[in-house]
């Protein structure tokens, strides 16, 4: 993005343009070395000509009234509640009454109405209804046997909320440059000697990577890998926001933006363009990667919301995450382990294992 | 309850466990203990090797006798002859042990010494136990034969009938002095038996003497510690969370487009080593051997 000032200075007025990074919208800062715009906040580095690609795309989009007009709708029709135990802030329409917060189950308070900003442009609706979400958890824990009872009673089971959690998606274009050696080795006899062969080559990959649709919830208090753990989410269902997907739901409001997301983004992209690369080096018996890089050359944004069926179980003092997805219905959580339970079973087993070891082996010493 | 405490009282449960266990016998209980019928006059010497007279072979009848009654114990002492030279080590062993059943029975209290007096090379004496002598004197048996060396001939020396009263008096003297209940328990391997003391009586059974048990136990109760805690190590592990999902289902792929892709070979480097042939082992072959009835220990000496 490239924004113009009109400055004066002395009497002169001077034009000058900020340079935003198309990958976390912080201001880039020119470096005469590499003669290259730079990033200081998420290490990115760009030519002022990829700068400008990426504004003329960004030009393209939904113009400012119709945003506002929906933003001024999102405004009037949600209230925001607070939980002054944890600090989570929920968001309900103003049809429903929120009364308990989704993630430590204490009471919560009408605090106001939510900004516009906060409106995210598209949604996935649930498509796992409450009824299936709780035989899934309820499947789920029924193969844990050493959980605390009470994890696996109605009352905890009742904690299980529909939740719209709100999520940066970001379309990564990665420019990928990988240089490494490999060995091809093969041996064989002959009389009373043995040869091996070793070959060696020189690899070169260079790829231009595209990614598209990589979610980082924008939400603090839940926990990254967790959500990370039920994706992935089948896009192609995503609908332009409306109020009336939060009907009988909550939502979250995201405390972390696009910049605050970017670091886990840049890891995840690297992570699927260096497994793109080291998938078309085949063959070798070993490969020494001489160097290898992979530069996030422009980062497109967009904010959704996407269902989860979310619950909490405090236990022993830590908060234990069970999340489902609420369109496919992977689910994934931390099962909290009663170590009493686990504890009393073992010792059972070792002195019924020592019992029979006793009869058994002792007998035929 | 402190963590001192708590461990305390663990362990205090392990060992009333390990020890409560242990109290299982673990094969047949049954005592087959004869014990000692108090016939002394069934302890004697027997001279096959004709040795002594009648006058000698009384009084050493005697001390024979004696030292059997103080000792509650079948005493015989054999002096093979010429007969017996052909005579194996492991034939005389089957057949002290052999000879012993005959005279007083198996599991009978008693020992019986086979003096080797056939002129045979090399000399092979042996001490044959039974019942109780079995734990009171396996663990002295080479002891007693390292003192009557001072006493008898060495293989293909001059026997002299007086060095041998003198050895047979002091292998009685030996029996007295040497007598101990230290050893737990003696193991007789070729009949499964084990013989020991328990609570003042003496046992011959197939079971385990208590302290084995025990030890038995203890390694028992290691084992089935070491695999509850690999079962515990297992369960923990299905409590942790499962990582997060693989980001490559985000790759465009037919937005993906490789712009440099080349494998070229620089350098090749053949080596060559030498095969080192080896030969394997022979096999092994295993050997005969002799039977008895009853439980024995003892032991054996060349001279």
């Amino acid at each position: 993005m490239i924004r113009r000032e009109l400055r004066h200075k002395g009497g002169t007025k001077l034009e000058s343009i900020e340079y935003k990074c198309p990958n976390c919208n912080a201001d880039l800062k020119f470096n005469p070395d590499t003669q290259k715009l730079d990033c200081e906040f998420c290490m990115s580095s760009f030519t002022i000509d990829e700068v400008k690609n990426a504004c003329a795309e960004a030009e393209n989009s939904i113009p400012d009234e119709v945003l506002e007009e929906e933003r001024q709708e999102f405004e009037e029709h949600t209230n925001l509640y607070h939980c002054k135990s944890c600090g989570a802030e929920i968001m309900a329409d103003d049809q429903q009454t929120a009364l308990f917060c989704y993630y430590c189950h204490n009471p919560v308070i009408l605090s106001g109405k939510m900004g516009g900003k906060y409106r995210p442009s598209k949604v996935i609706g649930f498509k796992l209804n409450r009824d299936k979400a709780v035989k899934l958890f309820k499947s789920w824990v029924a193969k844990r046997r050493f959980v605390p009872d009470d994890f696996k009673s109605e009352q905890q089971v009742e904690k299980i909320t529909g939740l719209y959690v709100p999520f940066w998606v970001a379309d990564c274009k990665i420019k990928a440059n990988y240089h490494a050696t490999g060995k091809k080795i093969r041996s064989w006899s002959t009389g009373n000697y043995r040869y091996t062969e070793t070959k060696e080559f020189r690899v070169d990959r260079c790829a231009d990577v595209v990614m598209q649709g990589i979610p980082a919830d924008g939400e603090t208090k839940i926990d990254d890998l967790l959500m990370e753990s039920i994706e992935p989410y089948d896009y192609k269902e995503l609908q332009p926001f409306s109020m009336s997907y939060l009907s009988g739901f909550f939502a979250d409001k995201y405390d972390v933006d696009e910049a605050g997301v970017f670091p886990r983004i840049r890891d995840r992209a690297t992570a699927a363009s260096r497994k793109v690369i080291t998938d078309s080096v085949t063959g070798y018996n070993s490969v020494v990667v001489m160097s290898e890089h992979y530069d996030i050359l422009k980062t497109d944004w967009s904010y959704i919301m996407l269902p989860v069926w979310f619950m909490t179980y405090r236990y022993n003092d830590q908060i234990y995450e069970f999340a489902i997805n609420g369109q496919t219905g992977k689910l994934a959580g931390t099962p909290p382990l009663n170590k009493k339970k686990l504890f009393r079973f073992c010792t059972i087993l070792g002195a019924g294992l020592s019992v029979a070891f006793y009869l058994l082996g002792g007998a035929m010493l | 309850m402190n963590k001192f405490g708590k461990f305390l009282a663990f362990m205090a449960l392990l060992t009333v466990f390990i020890l409560g266990v242990a109290y299982i016998p673990i094969g047949s209980t049954k005592n087959l203990a004869e014990g000692w019928d108090g016939d002394t006059s069934a302890s004697c010497l027997v001279d096959d090797a004709d040795l002594f007279g009648k006058k000698d072979e009384k009084q050493l009848n005697s001390v024979i006798r004696e030292t059997a009654d103080e000792l509650e114990l079948n005493i015989l002492i054999y002096v093979a002859g010429s007969d017996d030279a052909h005579l194996s080590d492991e034939a005389t062993e089957a057949k002290a042990h052999n000879m012993y059943d005959e005279t007083y029975g198996e599991y009978t209290d008693g020992v019986l010494y086979y003096m080797d007096m056939s002129g045979g090379y090399s000399a092979y004496d042996f001490i044959s136990t039974s019942g109780k002598a079995t734990v009171m004197y396996q663990k002295d048996i080479e002891n007693i034969f390292t003192y009557l060396d001072g006493y008898l001939p060495a293989s293909g020396e001059q026997i002299v009938p007086e060095e041998i009263y003198s050895a047979i008096e002091a292998f009685c003297r030996q029996l007295e002095t040497k007598k101990s209940r230290n050893q737990l328990y003696f193991h007789d391997t070729y009949h499964g038996l084990y013989n020991y003391f328990e609570r003042g009586e003496f046992r011959v059974t197939r079971s385990k003497p208590f302290p084995l048990r025990a030890l038995i136990m203890l390694v028992c109760t290691a084992i089935g510690a070491l695999i509850a805690l690999i079962v515990h190590a297992c369960i923990k592990r299905h409590y942790k969370f499962k990582t997060a999902a693989n980001p490559s289902v985000y790759v465009a792929r037919e937005k993906t487009a490789f712009t440099e892709r080349s494998d070229v070979q620089t350098r090749t480097h053949v080596s060559k080593v030498r095969i080192e042939s080896s030969s394997g082992g022979g096999g092994s072959r295993g050997g005969g051997g002799h039977s008895f009835g009853g439980s024995h220990g003892g032991g054996g000496h060349h001279r």
